[in-house]
């Protein structure tokens, strides 16, 4: 274990982030925000601040899952196509060290991006006089925690498969993952022993991205904070399934030959 | 030089059928009123994916269903639900909102309450980040305020009849002759976008009447409506046959009202040739005086009825 290690290798991810001009796409997603809010506008926003609110929460939680997919599943295919890998595991620090300090780049780099679109939509439903409430600051903290999750499966799954198979399978996990629990749920009442069995193994495998989504609380009016203990539980959750995924990812990265 | 000419016949070409779109619209892209939205379909698949089937005007339809229950997610019970005696979740009917509710049968909460959910702590942390609670007798938000909403899902899809007719019952909500006067001209827009949508006719016709007290204007458009019922051969949608059955009864009570019950009673056989099972067009074909009793109205709906559907 060696926390430097890891808070060097961090940076460098962030320092690759901002010289690939990765937060370029922030900003020009940001213009979109911005237009798309202009657009609004012309129909008068009273009355529509509901939906304002929906749709920056939903604006907001599609591009921060896209710019955490697409910069995670990168990082470690790229230092091994590059040969940039070698160098660095001749440095004292062990494989998981990499992977760790990887993973909080990774992080750090999808923080930025969600704290910036959030900035930046905060500014748009506050020119158009929308009231924020205390619960938008647990939707943050909430949607940071999942954005923990997300770089965790994307780095795991990108050590196993291709960059582009990782993004996808990433994606398909994170946008598909709430609706395959939904359909369990459903299915559940009318299945036999042997297929709730498997339904609960899914239920309990899958990545539940969709628990720390409050944007359904956030976007309408009235609803009360989330209790602390479930705050707790989603932290414990995101800590608990990302440490899983460092552990699969630190499996396979264990058989690299350097 | 082949090359050159070939360029210009296809630019031209593509002019000439751009040029010609407007034209083409009505063809290709019919008003009619989005029969295949039925974000409640009863079968899971439906159920689960109909979202994904909407176009922009009716993903704003959903998103108003949705902040009306102030966002709390409700889906139509599946077939299997039904059958195994599932309680529905059914709205209290509130007055004023009553078109809003009366929508709402064999309705639950996409998240399923805590004694059918398997998923233990998973399913409790579900209930408590997101927009959740018990809806037995639930009631809805303010319709008014999602007016500005049923402007965006007309201004971005004219054709969209039900944005039109939902939009203006949602401008008449605070009955005074200005808010009437709003719901008037919103159909009236929206019959400008959609001359032959026998839903709109029907609604202004009803309108016109019932708000405006203007029986010539209303008989013409609930007349219309017909006439365009009549022309339409293939399938009609539930919303499509709903409006055509209302515009006969109103065609009916209308002319009724100007003492014309000889053509009442034949707009109505009329009508109830086409929809033999309902009962009001059988009520306005026999046409029975008021000191009939109960039984012998009855009868005389069942045999109007039954001779509409032999003929």
């Amino acid at each position: 274990m060696n926390a430097r290690a890891w808070w060097v290798l961090a940076k460098g991810v962030v320092l690759e982030a901002l010289r690939r001009k990765d937060l370029w796409v922030v900003g020009i997603l940001g213009a979109l925000i911005v237009g798309a809010a202009g657009l609004l506008g012309l129909f008068g926003i009273t009355g529509l601040e509901a939906f304002a609110k929906d749709l920056a929460v939903g604006v907001l939680g599609l591009f921060s899952t896209l710019m955490a997919v697409l910069s995670t599943a990168r990082l470690m295919p790229e230092e091994i196509g590059r040969r940039t890998l070698y160098p660095l595991l001749a440095r004292p620090i062990s494989r998981f060290d990499l992977l760790l300090g990887k993973l909080l780049g990774a992080v750090l780099v999808s923080w930025a991006a969600f704290l910036l679109l959030c900035a930046l939509t905060g500014g748009v439903l506050a020119a158009f006089r929308i009231p924020f409430e205390a619960l938008m600051l647990q939707y943050v903290l909430a949607k940071m925690m999942g954005l923990v999750l997300l770089c965790g499966v994307t780095l795991a799954l990108s050590c196993w498969m291709t960059p582009q198979a990782a993004a996808t399978l990433s994606l398909l996990l994170a946008f598909g993952s709430p609706m395959v629990v939904r359909a369990l749920v459903m299915a559940h009442d009318s299945a036999g022993e042997a297929m709730r069995l498997l339904f609960r193994a899914l239920n309990a495998v899958l990545p539940q991205y969709s628990l720390f989504d409050l944007g359904g609380r956030v976007a309408n009016f009235g609803w009360p904070m989330v209790p602390a203990w479930v705050m707790g539980w989603l932290a414990g959750y995101a800590a608990v399934y990302t440490a899983a995924m460092l552990v699969l990812a630190w499996v396979r990265f264990q058989r690299q030959a350097v | 030089m082949k090359t050159w000419l070939l360029s210009v016949g296809i630019f031209g070409a593509v002019l000439g059928v751009g040029w010609r779109l407007p034209e083409l619209r009505p063809v290709v892209n019919p008003p009619q009123s989005s029969s295949t939205l039925d974000a409640h379909e009863t079968s899971a698949t439906a159920s689960l994916v109909g979202q994904f089937r909407t176009s922009l005007s009716s993903w704003l339809w959903l998103r108003t269903d949705l902040y009306l229950h102030n966002g709390v997610q409700m889906r139509r019970m599946t077939r299997e639900e039904i059958a195994s005696g599932r309680e529905a979740e059914t709205p209290h009917h509130e007055g004023e909102h009553d078109e809003i509710a009366k929508g709402e049968t064999d309705v639950v909460t996409v998240i399923p309450p805590k004694e059918r959910d398997f998923r233990g702590v998973f399913g409790d942390v579900e209930r408590a980040v997101s927009a959740y609670k018990d809806m037995k007798g639930h009631t809805h938000n303010d319709p008014r305020k999602a007016l500005p909403l049923f402007r965006l899902m007309a201004w971005l899809d004219p054709e969209f009849t039900a944005a039109w007719t939902t939009g203006a019952y949602v401008y008449s909500l605070d009955r005074t002759p200005e808010a009437y006067a709003r719901a008037i001209a919103f159909l009236r827009e929206g019959l400008r976008a959609n001359p032959d949508s026998i839903e709109l006719h029907q609604q202004m016709g009803q309108a016109l009447l019932v708000w405006r007290r203007e029986p010539e204007q209303a008989r013409r458009h609930l007349e219309r409506a017909i006439e365009l019922g009549k022309r339409l051969q293939t399938g009609m949608s539930e919303e499509t046959s709903e409006a055509l059955i209302s515009a006969y009864r109103w065609l009916a009570l209308l002319l009724r009202d100007q003492g014309q019950r000889e053509q009442m009673r034949r707009v109505a056989w009329e009508g109830l040739r086409a929809f033999p099972d309902d009962r009001v067009l059988a009520r306005q074909a026999v046409d029975p005086p008021s000191i009939y009793t109960d039984e012998a109205v009855d009868r005389m709906i069942r045999w109007a009825m039954d001779a509409a559907r032999r003929n």
